[in-house]
């Protein structure tokens, strides 16, 4: 274990020592990127799903507004994650698909073998993450493609720059990234706030989990291995 | 229920205009019928760990 | 859409009373649609645009006609003809504006034939929306007037938001300048709205040009007593002297006194999807004296936020004229 220092703190993201009974998860950057990320993608879910209720208000300058803060917020955190924190512990492998199976087998006790302990991702936290990455990253994509519809100091809206095919497709993939997040985010909120899961909730807002929730839900080798 | 949403071009054609919005009730009841499933099997038979 | 002068099949309702006409409504929902003089509609359903599995013929229903005077002013049947509120003795003695305002629209056989209700529903002329292109308002993903290649002559200066059609009602912008008020009623009762709330700008909904929903009815349009007998005026431009939708129209309302005019009310129409009330303008010329001085200053004033479209540039000069000539004329 690294010990905590002021500037290790912020972009760090070894799992120093805070305090003798709690080590990072997460380090604020990573929390406050999480964080900007989920408003941005429910206010643009909001915007744009509640006028198809029926609850009628001027949404789509919002909508394309926080449609760029997303897209500048995931940028921060793809460069970073490249960059500075350990890409590995969120690849997954085939080890990853093994713990998966057998977790499941478990689960509906197919199998009385428990699943071995995951290093800081359990392979479900990579599922999760992979999709978030791949509908946000298809959303912003075609939503960045749209915006050659507005009217800009930059530029004038110009709808004949792609065929009528074409947007059809491209508006198929950003209603259907869209959809995909309803059904995500809703899992996502459920599993966040599991009586068993809750540590993860606290670890991405406060930080921090416990070093028994470490021992008791992690194998240290793999998570400080990677 | 429709999965596609179609119109009409400038030539008459027909035009692909995306999903159909009927296909979010599918995607929301999903959700809600995983999350309702799962919070009853592990309240009913939650899988207990040794370690 | 290739065949044009030839009606799809529809069911055809004729109910003999405002609440048979709300039951047929919100039974066919978004399938019905109410029929008042057909001047709107025909057109629509001769170019096989709106394919309605019900029309419901309203023009059998006596207690949507006629103008009464009540104790907050005058109400007007939504069935009323606009020969009817031209000739009307109480129409034209004390709102003479929606007088003025019904005379300029289209024609005289239209007049004769087309309701208020149905001159203030109706849709906009944009040309690419009424040939039944797949645009936003359509229910699309795209504009074709607001490109830079659209013919955009007769579109918006004003609250562009994807689309940029207009509202093309000359009645709406008296009613508006009157303080008028419309009375809805559904099948869960009756709510009575302000002329200018009734109108709904792309922003918000961008498929109506109206707050009325499948099932509603406008049933009369209230005009109160605080303008009555004001001084008015009304002006249209618009290509040819009959016939034309507005290029840009504007309906005053002010009070003078003593020379200073001591409150206003003017609204634009052919320059933004609702009738537009010149705020601004109102702002300036209150308290200030009715002359050409006060009326120059306005004309500059109306166009600020102006954002013209690639045709529609001569609609800000005109508007600013329209201006200047309701104040030194009203």
């Amino acid at each position: 274990m690294v010990a905590a220092s002021k500037e290790n703190f912020i972009v760090n993201d070894k799992s120093a020592v805070l305090a003798p009974d709690k080590l990072i998860r997460h380090v604020r950057l990573a929390r406050l990127l999480h964080w900007l990320m989920a408003i941005c993608v429910l206010v643009l879910l909001t915007t744009s799903l509640l006028p198809i209720a029926e609850i009628k208000f001027s949404w789509v300058t919002l909508h394309w507004v926080t449609g760029l803060i997303l897209a500048v917020t995931a940028l921060t955190h793809i460069l970073w994650s490249l960059f500075r924190t350990r890409i590995r512990q969120m690849v997954f492998g085939l080890r990853d698909m093994q713990d998966a199976v057998r977790t499941l087998l478990w689960f509906f006790r197919i199998s009385g073998q428990e699943p071995a302990k995951p290093g800081k991702y359990s392979p479900a936290q990579k599922l999760i993450h992979h999709g978030f990455a791949v509908t946000i990253l298809a959303s912003i994509v075609t939503g960045l493609l749209m915006m050659v519809k507005v009217d800009t100091p930059l530029w004038e809206r110009n709808p004949y720059w792609l065929s009528n095919a074409s947007w059809g497709i491209i508006y198929i993939i950003h209603d259907l990234a869209s959809m995909l997040l309803v059904t995500m985010i809703m899992l996502h909120i459920y599993f966040a706030f599991r009586p068993e899961k809750r540590l993860y909730l606290r670890s991405m807002v406060l930080g921090w989990i416990s070093r028994s929730e470490y021992a008791s839900h992690h194998d240290p080798t793999r998570w400080e291995n990677k | 229920m429709e999965i596609l949403r179609y119109s009409s071009n400038a030539w008459g054609q027909k035009a692909l205009e995306g999903l159909s919005w009927d296909l979010l009730w599918v995607f929301f009841s999903i959700g809600a019928v995983f999350i309702v499933l799962h919070a009853l099997y592990m309240w009913l038979l939650p899988p207990k760990k040794t370690s | 859409m290739s065949m044009k002068d030839m009606m799809p099949n529809f069911e055809l309702y004729q109910p003999a009373s405002v609440d048979n006409a709300l039951d047929l409504l919100e039974q066919f929902g978004a399938d019905g649609w109410p029929l008042a003089g057909g001047q709107d509609s025909y057109d629509w359903f001769k170019d096989r645009a709106k394919k309605p599995r019900a029309v419901i013929d309203l023009n059998g229903i006596s207690e949507l006609r006629g103008i009464k005077e009540t104790a907050e002013g005058v109400e007007i049947g939504a069935l009323t003809t606009l020969t009817e509120v031209i000739n009307n003795d109480i129409i034209k003695a004390q709102y003479g504006l929606l007088a003025s305002a019904a005379s300029r629209v289209a024609s005289p056989q239209i007049r004769n034939m087309g309701t208020i209700g149905g001159n203030l529903c109706q849709d906009t002329r944009c040309w690419y929306y009424r040939y039944g292109l797949d645009c936003y308002r359509a229910g699309g993903n795209t504009c074709y007037a607001d490109t830079p290649q659209g013919m955009n002559r007769e579109h918006c200066l004003y609250e562009a938001d994807r689309c940029v059609a207009v509202s093309p009602s000359d009645t709406a912008t008296a009613v508006v300048a009157l303080d008028g008020s419309m009375v809805i009623r559904n099948k869960s009762g009756e709510k009575v709205v302000k002329a200018e709330e009734f109108f709904v700008l792309p922003a918000v909904d961008i498929i109506h040009m109206t707050i009325l929903k499948p099932g509603d009815l406008l049933t009369a349009i209230r005009l109160p007593k605080t303008w009555a007998g004001a001084r008015f005026y009304f002006e249209k431009v618009a290509d040819r002297n009959t016939w034309d939708f507005a290029l840009v129209n504007i309906s005053a309302a002010l009070k003078v006194n003593n020379g200073t005019i001591e409150d206003a009310r003017m609204v634009c129409g052919g320059i933004q999807c609702t009738p537009k009330r010149l705020t601004v303008v109102e702002d300036i010329i209150k308290g200030s004296p009715q002359n050409e001085e006060t009326a120059e200053l306005a004309g500059k004033s109306a166009s600020r936020g102006a954002t013209p479209l690639n045709y529609n540039h001569f609609k800000v000069p005109l508007m600013e004229n329209l201006v200047k000539r309701a104040i030194r004329s009203a």
